[in-house]
């Protein structure tokens, strides 16, 4: 299946390159040593390694449609859910100078609104062991505000009740301006599938010359109780080719007493292609205490 | 005293001017299309000649870089010391092809010339879907 997908994507990119067809993706690959209570073993892993086709094509001075095709593949077995590829992010919009207006799968706009905050996004460190809200809910319609209000950027999404009977409503405002990103967002009946829960997520991020701190805030409501939690990160750039990173988290929301502790370095080989290395802990009051070790290697293309 | 609401413009207004002047470097298209603002982006970076992109676009483009004729009519016949002479490929689509057209225009300028092949200018022209255009000038000395 992977091969007719290539010849497809090169058939599409030669026969349309003034479309501007992008294929994009990464293999990122880890070697770790897994402890999870006690149960140890050497796992290969494929952290959300993806293949995907997006572009943009005016169709008038003022509209243009975009359009992304995402999918996963495990580069470690080959196997993602009993299928080669299975789907990430799948969207068709319209763009005009009032914003865009589009639909499909795609990540929610509060799980977006931590996008480079979490420096161990897609290993085991992931916000998502201490955090609600990682959601990527399919039926989805959001609107997004233009580029011209400039360091703004606002989402509105609303997810049909197709799937579950129940409809829901993610929105964030985020505030990005040279090393300053700030957001603030919220699910209703999002999470879970189920009614009356809501996400309010708070993130900030700041870079101060080699460094970057980052952190967010949640609370997470629903009928039976409510938790919240925090996480805060920093990323130190010793060198252009070295860079060290560690994340604390600490949250009520999925487990009581749930933490999550991650520490590791990046080789930068060039833009788009790094060595990296971790050790992770994730631990609760009732069910996980696990640690992982591990290297692995990335490329983005 | 200035109002609350004329102090809160100014701010804004402020935000947004000092917004607008700041440039963005395109980072690799995967983490474009993971940031929150991805959608307002996507018509900033050219991927067309990186990463699998410029491969694929190669493959597609790529065709035998074409020989300019401007020599053939001539190469078999000796040339004077002082002649000057122009030799060209068209469709470059890749470094590589660069490197292979280069050495083969030199090769050609050699064995055109009796003596040494000198090279007065070297210059490239763009062509269709991104392709190069190089064309050397020589002359035998």
């Amino acid at each position: 299946m992977r091969v007719p997908f290539l010849l497809a994507a090169a058939a599409l990119v030669s026969a349309q390159a003034s479309a501007d067809v992008t294929v994009y993706g990464k293999a990122n690959v880890s070697l770790q040593h897994a402890d999870e209570a006690g149960n140890r073993e050497i796992e290969l892993q494929s952290n959300s390694s993806r293949i995907g086709l997006m572009g943009q094509e005016s169709l008038s001075d003022s509209v243009a449609i975009l359009y992304r095709f995402e999918y996963e593949t495990s580069v470690d077995d080959g196997d993602k859910d009993g299928q080669t590829l299975t789907q990430r992010n799948i969207y068709l919009g319209l763009q005009t100078a009032g914003g865009t207006l589009m639909g499909g799968v795609f990540d929610s706009p509060l799980k977006t609104a931590a996008a480079g905050v979490d420096l161990f996004n897609d290993l085991e460190g992931d916000i998502r062991s201490i955090f609600a809200g990682e959601n990527r809910p399919k039926n989805i319609v959001q609107y997004v505000t233009p580029k011209s209000l400039g360091p703004v950027t606002a989402k509105v999404a609303y997810i049909t009740k197709e799937v579950d009977g129940i409809d829901g409503v993610s929105a964030s405002a985020a505030y990005k301006l040279e090393d300053l990103y700030l957001a603030m967002a919220m699910d209703q009946d999002v999470e879970d599938n189920v009614d009356n829960t809501d996400t309010y997520r708070l993130v900030g991020a700041y870079s101060l010359g080699a460094f970057q701190l980052g952190g967010a805030y949640e609370k997470y409501e629903r009928h039976i109780g409510s938790g919240d939690g925090y996480f805060a990160s920093l990323k130190w750039s010793l060198t252009d080719q070295w860079i060290l990173k560690t994340q604390y988290g600490q949250s009520d929301i999925k487990v009581e007493g749930r933490e999550s502790f991650s520490l590791g370095g990046d080789y930068i080989f060039s833009k788009t292609a790094k060595a990296f290395a971790y050790f992770t802990t994730n631990q609760d009051d009732a069910i996980r205490d696990d640690d992982y070790l591990g290297v692995g290697l990335e490329m983005k293309f | 005293m200035r109002k609350p609401g004329a102090t809160l413009v100014a701010v804004i207004a402020t935000l947004l001017y000092g917004a607008s002047a700041v440039g963005q470097e395109c980072e690799p298209a995967v983490d474009l299309m993971e940031s929150n603002d991805a959608v307002n982006r996507i018509a900033e970076c050219d991927y067309s000649d990186e990463g699998l992109n410029g491969w694929l676009q190669g493959r597609g483009d790529a065709k035998p870089a074409e020989e300019s004729s401007e020599l053939k009519a001539s190469a078999d016949s000796a040339v004077a010391v002082g002649d000057e002479f122009t030799l060209s490929r068209n469709t470059i689509a890749s470094a590589l092809d660069m490197l292979q057209a280069r050495y083969a225009l030199v090769r050609q300028a050699t064995e055109h010339c009796e003596g040494a092949a000198a090279l007065i200018e070297e210059s490239y022209m763009p062509e269709a879907r991104g392709a190069t255009g190089l064309y050397m000038k020589f002359y035998c000395r």
